[in-house]
């Protein structure tokens, strides 16, 4: 019953350009005719209309950094009671729809719902890696590599890394 | 001496560092044909502030140790940050999809309070990359670009490129590793450091256009991992999305080379690459101490030394 809701609220939302891809929906099943869909379903709604709601690295606001509620002014203290429900971002492995719910206008509950993804993985994109053997030791100034990928070295100790002196080595090319 | 390998000409590369998360994040950007030092530094060095605040911002948020951000908040209690943010609403489902897909090693409520560290290094630097790095290359304005921090690397390369990312997997058991240029004394060592190390520095090299790499060990800092076997000291998987090379990476530590192995053949993930260390106390003084998965023009393993 729910999921047929969100779907057909999904399908409301997506009609009006104004909201931009709202990435949670707000589910009443007992809502009352008063309260406007606009107003009442775009908590967190990105500002940017013409965003993808596909793949997780594109679903942002547009705007740098936070997508904190500048816009919406939400708070838990402020929240109408209900279901809010994601809409899913499909990844290669498949996707997760969180489920909050709020009552007294608190989150009393929160869920998160995985979906596998059943098509043939088999066919994916890979980074298609070709590792090589490699050199006995490496410096800045007679390797041709450009990173270095390990136990990560503190922000103290960069300056005697072979990360530093390959790009020093780099800059001065 | 080392054999050329590629392009006679070396590739003009601006580098920019930026330290954030107490983690030093290098980026490159490779400089396009015809395309002078001058204008690919300029390019550079609006790029790297824009990644800054980026990765700020991303710290001011979800960083556990910050009082205020989101993590801590949820800490407290207070979860309403996946309402009105959707990054955190993102990287909290991407995490329990983690746990899902790697049967539980992979857990954001280990000891028992939310911690998503695991993932959200890898996330930052794939949504820089991709908001800041990734236009550049698709409008020509560099040949490729890579953003890398903590062991965590995303590459692109612009399709009209022969460019080729080589990332150096470091060798976990290599001591300090200090600058090895011929003349110049090595502090940790208290003698002149010829080219040749007890140790070599890299263990492979890794050749890539576009993707991530993303590498685990034990030596790791702000240790999420919560061990459970030890015979990985180290483990390095590419793959397609950064946050889920981390996933793997932290897996891998966690699982122990056998249960990993397991774990992906049963979540069907066969574009996951990956390059193993072994500690050599569990393994017999023949075994070899790297070993690869997903590379099947390659043996299975290599000597190191």
């Amino acid at each position: 019953m729910n999921a047929t809701i969100t779907r057909a609220a999904v399908t409301v939302i997506a009609g009006l350009a104004i909201i931009g891809d709202a990435f949670l929906l707000f589910v009443k099943p007992h809502q009352t005719q008063g309260q406007s869909t606009a107003s009442g379903t775009t908590l967190g709604a990105s500002t940017s209309p013409g965003d993808s709601s596909e793949s997780s690295p594109d679903t942002d606001s547009g705007s740098e950094g936070s997508n904190d509620s500048s816009g919406s002014g939400t708070t838990a203290s402020t929240l109408a009671d209900g279901t809010y429900t994601s809409v899913a971002s499909p990844n290669e492995y498949g996707e997760v729809q969180l489920q909050v719910t709020v009552k007294d206008g608190k989150i009393t509950a929160i869920n998160a719902i995985s979906y596998p993804n059943h098509t043939d993985r088999s066919q994916a994109i890979s980074a298609q890696a070709i590792p090589e053997l490699a050199d006995r030791a490496i410096s800045a100034q007679s390797s041709d590599i450009q990173f270095v990928s390990g136990a990560t070295e503190p922000s103290t100790a960069f300056a005697n890394s072979l990360q530093d002196a390959i790009n020093q080595a780099l800059n001065q090319r | 001496m080392t054999p050329t390998r590629g392009p006679a000409i070396q590739a003009v590369i601006q580098a920019r560092v930026i330290h954030a998360m107490t983690v030093p994040f290098t980026m490159q950007i490779v400089a396009g044909p015809q395309q002078s030092s001058h204008a690919l530094a300029a390019i550079a060095d609006e790029a790297i502030t824009l990644i800054g605040k980026c990765l700020h911002d991303v710290e001011t948020r979800f960083s556990p140790f910050l009082n205020d951000s989101l993590v801590a908040k949820a800490r407290a209690g207070d979860w309403s940050a996946l309402l009105h943010d959707r990054d955190f609403a993102e990287i909290y489902a991407l995490c329990h999809q983690a746990k899902r897909l790697t049967d539980g090693c992979f857990d954001p409520m280990h000891n028992g309070v939310y911690d998503p560290t695991g993932i959200v290094k890898g996330w930052a630097i794939e949504r820089a990359h991709q908001r800041f790095l990734m236009p550049l290359v698709r409008d020509g304005r560099c040949a490729a670009a890579a953003l890398g921090g903590g062991g965590d690397i995303r590459t692109a390369v612009h399709d009209d490129s022969d460019f080729v990312w080589r990332i150096g997997i470091e060798n976990p058991l290599a001591g300090g590793i200090g600058r090895t240029k011929a003349g110049t004394t090595n502090p940790r060592q208290g003698r002149p450091t010829p080219h040749t190390t007890s140790q070599p520095s890299t263990i492979r090299t890794i050749s890539l256009r576009d993707g991530a790499i993303a590498t685990s060990g034990t030596a790791k800092r702000g240790e999420h991992i919560t061990r459970r076997s030890h015979d990985l000291a180290q483990a390095t998987i590419i793959h397609d999305r950064l946050v889920f090379a981390d996933m793997w990476a932290t897996t891998a530590i966690i699982a122990g080379e056998q249960r990993f192995r397991s774990i992906l053949a049963t979540h069907a993930a066969p574009n996951v690459q990956a390059i193993l260390a072994r500690y050599p106390e569990y393994h017999a003084d023949d075994d070899s101490l790297v070993s690869v998965i997903g590379f099947p023009s390659q043996k299975d393993s290599y000597e190191t030394h």
